[in-house]
């Protein structure tokens, strides 16, 4: 039984341009209020997240920028019903840049390690250091410096200010781990 | 207009753990041709081999002269096929673009695209969904869009694959008088025997084998009967 | 933030033109250092935003949680350098703000994504498919209504069963969910013999 090359590269657009829509639609609904934490979290970049740890380096990486496009272009897609060029030029404009190499990193991390790794406990360490490195350092990375150039602030205060979501998008990374893992058993062949 | 004659050639699909269909071999030349089988009988794998979708482990499908494993494009030309879920087949966030799509890729120029958009949309008196959003659209008025979709084409074939399973029963009345009123060939799995009973020929598939084939009346009994053992 | 129909003389500016002032106007505001300066371009960006009769209502809380930022960056600024240092870092993020506004209330979506398109058409060197890329846009648009209603869906289910703010036991479902719809689709997309033009690259 066989599959043309040209059915992969369309089952790799409709690939991206679901999770795309998934990004955008995690974003679109209220937050989720957990009782430990005192911020709502909004679980876009969970999703983002989920793009890179399902999807792989470019496919995820595609979904975030799909979204960034789309945003940028004017739909409100943003948690809050933010869009438009403002949010590229704004504090948070790095953030997004961060969406797309965070996706990249992730996939990466997924596809050439998490994935190799045989036994649940080690799957899922791997998995988590994965999600931390590429959903919260490569985004903060992108992030933090940005809002510093934009707001003349200092590196130090704009890492401060950002360090207000960290409790909460660690807690998406653990969530993005396990959820990813748990597909990844039932899709074997999602990131071949 | 000479309708092409289906063929399957000692035709097995076999994925790797199971045997879908084992060694098929018939030839389909009727208008109306029902399928029906307990799920996971392999009439779902038995439609897909029908354009290409699937590609038989051993043996060939030929649609004519056109061989399912070398001339796939020609063949989805001419082979539409309308799946069962309604919401998966729309691709573009306006329904005319949807219907335009195909079209599109044929590189049809813009006015005779409207025109063919227009026409087909009218064939199914959908004209008026038209400019609608895609997810605003019921079930039953995303399986007409699909229809319309594929119609567009002007394909000689249309498989249905259980296409009124996830519809109400006033949309599947109404998409049993479309099948009904179409002059391509139709060729249906379905669940739903009401659709077979003025079709010329209808398959039973049990366990990845033909256990009956012949008018719908008797075709109808043999799976009853089977069902209830 | 859709533009929606705008009649104002900026609607009539072709986007590339906008896009590129907006950008120069941008890295000039950074280079300059004169507070009075600063403050004459805030006040021109406000008399560009209305000028442009938008619907100041769709701003409203965009605005108010900008100001909010705003504030908080005021003070510290001001309380790590000098207060006049915060003035201008202010005046630049406001005035990059409203002219940023003027500009994407001012363009159809359709317009600006196809700037995009224009400004990355030079990716076709490196592989990258307009024609795909196209399609991965419109599908996408296509979907979100239709997973913001599985999202729903799978959070009402889930809190039937009390785990409604359960993040995994909505993300499982909702994902699970989206591969089958990307799935389905593909295969229709296939059926329908779209025929992507083959990539040198492999994924």
């Amino acid at each position: 039984m066989s599959r043309n090359p040209s059915s992969s590269q369309t089952k790799n657009t409709v690939y991206i341009a679901v999770f795309a829509a998934m990004i955008a639609a995690m974003g679109l609904l209220p937050p989720i209020t957990l009782g430990i934490i005192p911020v709502p979290i909004t679980l876009q970049t969970l999703g983002v997240m989920l793009a890179g740890a399902l999807l792989g380096p470019w496919r995820g990486a595609m979904s975030s920028l799909v979204v960034v496009v789309l945003a940028i272009a004017g739909l409100p897609l943003l948690s809050g019903g933010r869009g438009g060029l403002g949010v590229l030029l704004g504090p948070t404009g790095g953030y997004l840049l961060g969406w797309v190499f965070g996706s990249l990193v992730i996939g990466a991390l997924f596809k050439y390690w998490v994935l190799r790794r045989t036994g649940n406990t080690a799957r899922f360490l791997a998995g988590l250091a994965s999600v931390v490195i590429g959903g919260i350092g490569v985004i903060y990375l992108c992030g933090v410096p940005w809002t510093s150039v934009v707001t003349g602030l200092d590196l130090g205060t704009s890492l401060l200010g950002s360090a207000a979501f960290l409790p909460g998008d660690l807690f998406k990374a653990v969530v993005t781990t396990l959820v990813a893992l748990t597909v990844h058993r039932s899709y074997r062949g999602l990131m071949s | 207009m000479e309708l092409p004659s289906i063929r399957l050639e000692n035709v097995s699909v076999r994925y790797d753990d199971r045997v879908a269909l084992r060694e098929l071999s018939i030839s389909l030349n009727e208008q109306r041709i029902g399928v029906i089988g307990a799920n996971g009988a392999g009439k779902s794998t038995l439609s897909r081999l029908l354009n290409g979708l699937v590609l038989p482990t051993d043996g060939t499908v030929h649609i004519g002269d056109l061989n399912t494993r070398q001339h796939s494009k020609q063949i989805r030309r001419e082979v539409g096929f309308v799946f069962q879920n309604p919401a998966n087949q729309i691709i573009m966030p306006i329904v005319s673009d949807d219907i335009a799509f195909g079209l599109k890729n044929l590189s049809m120029p813009k006015s005779e695209r409207h025109q063919r958009v227009a026409q087909t949309l009218n064939e199914l008196n959908i004209s008026h969904l038209a400019d609608r959003e895609s997810h605003t659209l019921s079930g039953g008025e995303q399986q007409m869009v699909a229809l319309a979709s594929v119609l567009a084409m002007r394909p000689q074939t249309i498989i249905f694959d259980e296409p009124t399973t996830m519809l109400d029963l006033r949309n599947r009345l109404a998409f049993q008088r479309e099948i009904a009123k179409l002059s391509q060939r139709a060729i249906v799995v379905t669940h739903d025997l009401e659709i077979l009973e003025d079709f010329e020929r209808v398959l039973v598939i049990t366990d990845g084998t033909v256990a009956f084939d012949g008018a719908p009346a008797e075709a109808i009994a043999h799976y009853r009967q089977w069902s209830h053992a | 933030m859709i533009a929606a129909a705008n009649t104002s003389y900026l609607a009539r500016i072709r986007p590339g033109w906008k896009f590129g002032a907006l950008l120069i106007l941008s890295i000039a505001l950074y280079l300059i250092s004169s507070w009075s300066v600063l403050l004459a371009l805030f006040i021109i960006s406000i008399a560009i935003l209305l000028s442009a009769r938008v619907d100041l209502r769709q701003l409203r809380l965009p605005l108010i949680s900008m100001a909010i930022i705003l504030s908080v960056v005021f003070v510290l600024l001001g309380i790590q350098t000098d207060w006049l240092n915060a003035l201008r870092a202010v005046l630049r993020l406001l005035t990059m703000c409203l002219l940023a506004y003027a500009v994407s209330l001012t363009t159809k979506f359709e317009d600006m994504l196809e700037l995009f398109q224009q400004v990355a058409s030079p990716l076709r060197l490196v592989g990258g498919n307009p024609a795909q890329i196209a399609l991965a846009l419109s599908m996408t648009i296509r979907f979100i209504p239709e997973l913001k209603k599985v999202y729903v869906e799978v959070r009402e289910a889930q809190h039937a069963r009390g785990l409604g703010n359960n993040p995994l036991a909505v993300t499982v479902p909702l994902v699970i969910r989206s591969l089958k719809i990307a799935e389905e689709t593909a295969e229709a997309l296939d059926a329908r013999g779209y025929d992507s033009a083959p990539s040198p690259r492999q994924h």
